[in-house]
């Protein structure tokens, strides 16, 4: 499973496919203010980016991609 | 069947149709890059789709298909009829092998070698060197756009300089994309195109409007807009993008674009002497002082100003450029001196020479677009507006007219050019979209300047859509949400059709049993309150059939869209210049009877081509333009639907008609003496008639129009012709709405019941014994001054006489038409109406003379439907 939750904490693993989307959407319905972690990941899918775009959540370990930088622009965790 | 295949099939013929549409489309039209791109993709699709599957040869025929259609597509070679009938050629055969798929789940035997042969023809426009002469790197896809995108300015100042720094070219590509809603069911990914697209400098990315509330979210429906200025070539870029080609919009921009300066202007004199001083370095090209000159006063001034963001990007200016590019260095001193960025005295375009200074408009020029703009969305309101059929075709070219008024008067060039198309569109499809688009964005011809206050939004905000008319092309696109569709085999809704005609007729039981429960059982109370219950089911069983009848209607369009094809194919044969109209496309009918008609109006439209619309040598020495018109319209009226076949051509002459059909003796010559011009001329409905000497491969053996209304007639229509010599002719076929339901009559005639289709029936009427005559060997009767010939059932049926025929001094009779005649038939008397599903005879019965179908009766008699035309 590419993904893991710890309270808030939204872990995202390895590569997250359109498969993932609508577990994602789900676990996001329950969580308040998520923290997602892209550490560990190597390709979004762009459901899952626009998932994370639209939540009301902050992104850490962003990876060094210019298209994710641009779509989490506004979402950079301090 | 494999389920996969089951499902391919229809998908495959929808594609092709489209494709086959698109090509004809393109023939009228082809710089059309909407009509090639729709092609083109459902090309592209249709061999994806086909991968899945063991149909090679069809794979290898659709790729070679693809393959040309991409360099029609991009402008590499010219389309012209030949290749345009290869390809149709080619759909065709894909068509049949389609049908072979169906019924046998493989390709014909012969299909490898059908192919090779046709992938050689196909192959050989692509082996034919470049008549365009155009290099295959630099030629776009779309035409080159060189406006500068309103979006720019959002880009923060930091990003934009970057990417000029970046630069390793004076021009670069500034993009939108907006994936499509679907797209992530076609598989596509488009962070992950956008990571693989060349030359990225920056992106930005965010909703097209803003998101909904995230509970109420599509996960799976793609909402994102990005916006992309990448360092790259036009072609490299439409050949990354090139199957979501119009989700992209592309404009090529000048680097100097990007030195935008944002912020709120300053004022004070500062800026002034800083404009005199800059000017005098620059003139003396002493570049390290107009440096320091720069850094000094960018110490000075608020550095969100406008002037700072000015001076930022002179800096940068100097720093890649030097002192070279001196326009673009004096523009913006100029914008730090005023506050304002002067617009770009010359636009290097690199690729065209057509993107000539654009002078800004004045205020008069203002009012008058204003004023136009205002006209040409009154015309759109008039288009929108339901229209008499009679009164359509007048209103549509007063609108066209309009327009193109008010082209010519802004000197809108792209909309005279592109009017006629979009008006055809409008009159064939009904479709507004294209005039639509065009008037939104008339007069819309010159770059817009941005406001120079204007301050970048972050970009957390969405990103609307931009309104210029390079993105038009997402209006030609599909924007518009899909309609929610069901595919559902026919069989499934025949058999609900058929429980609900079972339906029916159980519910027609009740009305017994109300009578018997009084009559037997002497209850009224139950009998009234069977008949509650029974209208209660009767108002349901009608909404239910209502409901069926309802999925089974289809637009007629589904029979017309095949005349472009038919009509382009005949005509080129038979070397004549042919222009078809199509109306009321809209107009719904029941599938089976859609059905019945296809084959009819083929033979119509076959007809009028072949004898109707002379050749343009013919047409010219008759003072008649070149071009002849043939007309199908399709409307309801009531519950028939009319189709009618019409053409300008040169009419049926109704004397050689008579003629011939003396000649061939189908009329005896009294009747031919009797006859007036419009029966002779419907003769040509008789078998075995048909002016034309020759014998065409088209029509003309003697069975089209014979053909014609023997199959209208089985459908329970009729079909009418009227013709003027010299003028035209016109086809006239009536059908009723559906087949499914019939109203019939139910008569008795010695001791049996009948019924007779409601349709025929005129009226019932008493007729005393002493008011019937001889006239010859016929009975007739007068009916308000109309001689009326008598038939009797009995007789007719071969029923045995009875003793009690000869007392009655009154006799029944049904006047029915039959044909255009009029027709009294005595029965014994009349019973009640009902509405019954005909079932055809079969088995043993088929074939029977005299009887149309079956019936199944409330009480579970059968009734048997009499076919008068046979009878009588």
């Amino acid at each position: 499973m590419p993904i893991r939750t710890e309270d808030s904490l939204i872990a995202l693993d390895g590569h997250c496919t359109i498969e993932e989307a609508e577990a994602l959407f789900e676990i996001l319905r329950g969580i308040e203010e998520p923290v997602f972690d892209l550490a560990a990941t190597n390709t979004l899918h762009t459901a899952i980016v626009q998932l994370i775009m639209a939540s009301s959540g902050v992104v850490r370990n962003i990876p060094d991609d210019p298209v994710l930088a641009a779509c989490f622009h506004n979402r950079r965790a301090a | 069947m494999n389920p996969l295949l089951a499902q391919f099939i229809p998908e495959a013929r929808d594609l092709l149709e489209q494709a086959g549409n698109g090509m004809l489309a393109l023939e009228r039209d082809a710089g059309s890059q909407s009509v090639i791109n729709d092609v083109f993709r459902a090309v592209h699709t249709l061999k994806g789709s086909s991968g899945l599957f063991d149909v090679g040869p069809l794979t290898r025929l659709v790729h070679a298909a693809e393959d040309l259609l991409g360099e029609v597509r991009t402008g590499e070679i010219p389309l012209n009829s030949d290749i345009v009938d290869r390809l149709l050629d080619s759909l065709d055969l894909v068509g049949r092998w389609i049908d072979a798929l169906e019924t046998r789940e493989a390709l014909p035997s012969d299909a490898e070698a059908t192919m090779t042969e046709r992938v050689k023809v196909l192959r050989s426009w692509l082996a034919e060197p470049s008549t365009a002469g155009l290099d295959r790197a630099t030629a776009p896809m779309t035409s080159v756009v060189t406006e500068v995108p309103d979006w720019l300015d959002r880009f923060p100042e930091a990003d934009r300089m970057t990417a000029f720094k970046a630069l390793s070219r004076p021009r670069l590509l500034a993009w939108s994309f907006e994936p499509d809603e679907d797209c992530f069911f076609r598989g596509d990914d488009p962070v992950a195109m956008l990571r693989h697209a060349p030359g990225i400098l920056t992106l930005r990315a965010g909703p097209r409007a803003p998101f909904p509330t995230f509970d109420s979210m599509d996960p799976l429906s793609c909402l994102l807009r990005f916006e992309v200025l990448s360092d790259t070539t036009r072609a490299e870029l439409d050949e990354h993008m090139r199957y979501v080609i119009e989700r992209v919009d592309i404009r090529e921009i000048a680097s100097a674009d990007l030195a935008s300066p944002v912020g709120k202007a300053a004022g004070g004199p500062v800026f002034g002497d800083f404009g005199r001083l800059a000017r005098q370095h620059l003139a003396g090209g002493d570049r390290t002082a107009l440096e320091r000159a720069v850094s000094t006063l960018l110490t000075m001034i608020a550095p969100a100003s406008f002037q700072a963001s000015a001076l930022r990007w002179v800096q940068a200016h100097l720093s890649c450029h030097g002192l070279d590019r001196r326009g673009d260095l004096e523009r913006l001193i100029a914008a730090v001196e005023t506050g304002v960025l002067p617009p770009r005295s010359e636009h290097p375009a690199a690729t065209s020479s057509a993107a000539e200074p654009a002078p800004s408009p004045t205020e008069g020029e203002a009012a008058l677009h204003d004023t136009a703009r205002t006209i040409a969305a009154e015309q759109i309101k008039v288009l929108k507006t339901p229209a008499d059929p009679a009164l359509a075709q007048g209103r549509l070219e007063a609108v066209a007219t309009v327009l193109k008024n008010l082209a010519d008067a802004l000197g809108d060039s792209h909309m005279a050019a592109e009017l006629p198309n979009a008006v055809t569109a409008f009159r064939q499809t009904g479709d507004l979209g294209p005039l639509q688009a065009l008037v939104e964005t008339l007069g819309e011809q010159r770059p817009e300047i941005p406001p120079p206050d204007r301050i970048a939004p972050s970009a957390a905000e969405p990103i609307p859509a931009s309104s210029k008319p390079g993105a038009a092309v997402d209006e030609h696109g599909d924007v518009k949400a899909l309609p929610r569709v069901l595919r559902v085999d026919q069989s499934k809704i025949d058999s609900i059709m058929n429980l609900v005609a079972e339906l029916i007729v159980a519910k027609n039981g009740l009305s017994y049993l109300a009578t018997r429960a009084e009559q037997v059982h002497g209850s009224r109370v139950v009998a009234r309150e069977i008949k509650d219950q029974f209208a209660v089911i009767d108002r349901i069983t009608q909404g239910l059939q209502v409901g069926v009848m309802a999925v089974r209607m289809m637009p007629v369009s589904q029979v017309f869209q095949r005349f472009p094809r038919l009509v382009r194919d005949i005509s080129r044969k038979l070397g004549k210049k042919i222009e078809l109209v199509i109306e009321g496309e809209d107009t719904e009918a029941d599938k089976n009877v859609l059905e019945s008609l296809a084959d009819p109006l083929i033979h119509m439209v076959r007809n009028s081509l072949d004898h109707g619309i002379e050749t343009p040598d013919e047409r010219k020495a008759a003072g008649k333009p070149e071009q002849g018109v043939l007309k199908i319209v399709a409307r309801q009226e009531n519950d028939f639907v009319v189709i009618e076949v019409s053409d300008d051509g040169k009419g049926i002459d109704p004397l050689r008609v008579k003629a011939k059909a003396l000649k061939l003796g189908l009329i005896s010559p009294e009747r031919a003496e009797q006859m007036n011009d419009g029966e002779a001329i419907n003769l040509v409905f008789d078998a075995g008639l048909s002016t034309k000497e020759e014998v065409s491969d088209l029509s003309g053996r003697g069975v089209g129009m014979d053909v014609v209304r023997s199959a209208v007639i089985k459908a329970g229509g009729e079909v009418s012709l009227r013709s003027t010599l010299g003028a035209g002719t016109l086809v006239t076929v009536r059908l009723p709405l559906t087949m499914a339901v019939t109203r019939i009559v139910t008569i008795e005639c010695r001791g049996r019941i009948f019924g007779i289709p409601m349709d025929h029936v005129v009226e019932t009427v008493r007729v005393k014994r002493e008011h019937i005559h001889r006239i010859k060997a016929m009975e007739t009767f007068v009916l308000r001054d109309t001689i009326i010939p008598i038939a009797r059932l009995a007789r007719a049926l071969r029923l045995p006489e009875v003793a009690s025929d000869a007392q009655r001094d009154e006799e029944a009779v049904m006047v029915v038409k039959v044909g255009r005649e009029r027709v009294g038939m005595v029965v014994d008397g009349f019973r009640e109406r009902l509405e019954v599903i005909v079932k055809p005879l079969e088995g043993v019965l088929e074939g029977l003379p005299g009887f149309s179908g079956t019936a199944l009766l409330g009480d579970g008699q059968v009734l048997l439907v009499l076919d008068l035309q046979e009878m009588l």
